[in-house]
């Protein structure tokens, strides 16, 4: 069938490219601040491989944590009633309203070493969170979680149910059926949460100063080293944003050319 | 029509943050360091002068030069180090020179009742400790610098924090066992204790009229009268 092509309200198309352009000139403004002639030596140096690993790595792992949990939470609020719901909602979304810095405060008088959590666990087992690629990972997954959840339950919300009923029926039990029914189904919504939440781990500052500290190849992250290189040195700061936002945009538009399209 | 009544909201908003600072106020960029001591500074000083008005401008030295440096529009600068000062004054004219109007001295700022037991600056050198100070280019880590090399340690730090207040945050968790701190951020209220660092490395505090309006220069010379000089005692901070 032949699609009709639509002409879009003016509006919209005003108000969408003074949208973009709000985005676009300052990622322009970036372009122009960066000493290219430095470009090489600042990208080879120690700090951006040590940065940019740490980033890349607690950002996947908070995004495998993220699935793990965020997927179950979601199903949970989706599909579950219990009393307190709407409770619990709003305690899954809260790193969205609170200050990142007073996540990791938080964090850190209960998870580190003398916290509420955090203290038991170091009594027991030696283990400190601060400090540590972990507490980095920690703080960036709390931060980014719900976007997650976000995505998986508004998915699950619109969905038309009879495919799971259908399967049911056919005997699959109801971890089975999701598998294999309704994760399918709701793909799309499911590349978008892991696009966002990496994207928000990836970027994460406040909660990851705040509880694991800044110490250059065990905690410092890319946003933290942009953050001192601005105190000392203008032109590696700029050319490690770059970095970040060349490898975002990396991530995000292989993402979608990958699954979304084909979902 | 919803939409338009959206924007048009928006707009006034926009409009009216642009229009609420009064022009007639005078602008004081302080340290972050000397906040709580300028806020009282400024409290005494509208007293005094019913018909001024101090607004504060409160962020890092760094920050603060970077600001200056911008075409923001100062007409008194107060910061935690003379280098940052220095590069404020290297593209700015002001009225007047730099004055150092307060000292502060460096500590080994450690969780009350110092838990890990740490008497000097050697314990620095004792990697079973979580150990902290500020990052190097920020000034309470430059002068932590300065009192490792004048104690001969090579300090084995867990972190290099981006000011010092997080760094008192973490002291006061226990998760830190000791850090290099300033005199000031020492007392019941951050509740961390302090010990003696044994070197003499002295803070000072550099404040310039920018504009030399006869507010900003009335308020200059509060800030090294008698009164004034009592307040930032008060606060732990030393004479210049």
């Amino acid at each position: 069938m032949r699609r009709v092509r639509q002409r879009p309200p003016m509006l919209f198309v005003v108000l969408a490219i003074l949208g973009v352009a709000f985005v676009a000139v300052p990622v322009v403004g970036l372009l122009f601040e960066v000493p290219w002639g430095d470009l090489g030596s600042i990208l080879t140096s120690e700090i951006v491989g040590d940065a940019l690993r740490i980033s890349l790595v607690a950002s996947l792992l908070a995004t495998a944590i993220a699935t793990l949990v965020g997927v179950p939470i979601a199903y949970v609020l989706a599909r579950v009633e219990f009393r307190g719901k709407a409770l619990v909602r709003a305690l899954v979304l809260l790193p969205l309203v609170l200050p990142p810095v007073v996540g990791g405060a938080a964090l850190l008088f209960s998870l580190g070493r003398r916290g509420l959590v955090g203290g038991p666990l170091y009594d027991a087992t030696g283990l400190v969170l601060p400090f540590s690629i972990w507490g980095v990972v920690v703080a960036v997954t709390f931060v980014s979680l719900p976007f997650m959840v976000l995505s998986i339950e508004g998915a699950l919300h619109g969905l038309d149910r009879r495919f799971e009923s259908a399967a049911a029926s056919l005997g699959a039990t109801q971890l089975r059926t999701f598998m294999r029914v309704t994760m399918p189904m709701i793909m799309p919504a499911f590349i978008s949460g892991l696009a966002l939440t990496w994207a928000r781990a990836f970027g994460e500052f406040g909660a990851t100063v705040a509880f694991a500290g800044n110490l250059q190849g065990r905690t410092q992250t890319m946003p933290l080293a942009v953050f001192v290189a601005l105190e000392s040195d203008r032109g590696a700061a700029v050319v490690m944003s770059l970095v970040m936002v060349v490898v975002a945009v990396i991530v995000l538009v292989a993402l979608r050319d990958r699954w979304w399209v084909r979902a | 029509m919803g939409i338009r009544a959206i924007v048009v909201g928006v707009v006034l908003a926009v409009a009216g943050v642009g229009c609420s600072a009064p022009d007639d106020a005078t602008v004081v960029s302080v340290a972050a360091s000397l906040g709580p001591a300028f806020e009282e500074l400024q409290k005494a000083y509208e007293r005094a002068n019913p018909e001024s008005t101090i607004e504060l401008n409160i962020a890092g030295s760094v920050t603060l030069a970077e600001q200056i440096i911008a075409g923001a529009p100062v007409d008194v600068l107060a910061l935690a180090d003379m280098a940052s000062m220095d590069r404020a004054l290297g593209s700015v004219d002001t009225t007047g020179p730099a004055i150092t109007f307060a000292s502060n001295s460096m500590v080994i700022g450690v969780p009350r009742g110092n838990p890990a037991a740490v008497t000097s600056l050697s314990d620095f050198a004792r990697s079973e400790l979580f150990l902290g100070a500020c990052a190097i280019p920020v000034p309470c880590g430059v002068y932590a610098r300065q009192v490792f090399d004048a104690a001969g340690v090579v300090p084995d730090l867990d972190t290099q924090e981006a000011d010092v207040r997080a760094l008192v945050v973490k002291l006061d968790s226990g998760d830190l066992d000791a850090a290099i701190v300033y005199a000031t951020d020492v007392s019941a209220l951050s509740g961390i204790d302090g010990v003696a660092t044994g070197v003499d490395v002295i803070a000072e505090y550099p404040i310039v009229d920018v504009t030399g309006t006869p507010d900003s220069v009335r308020f200059v010379e509060f800030v090294l009268s008698a009164e004034g000089q009592s307040i930032l005692g008060d606060f732990g901070f030393g004479a210049p």
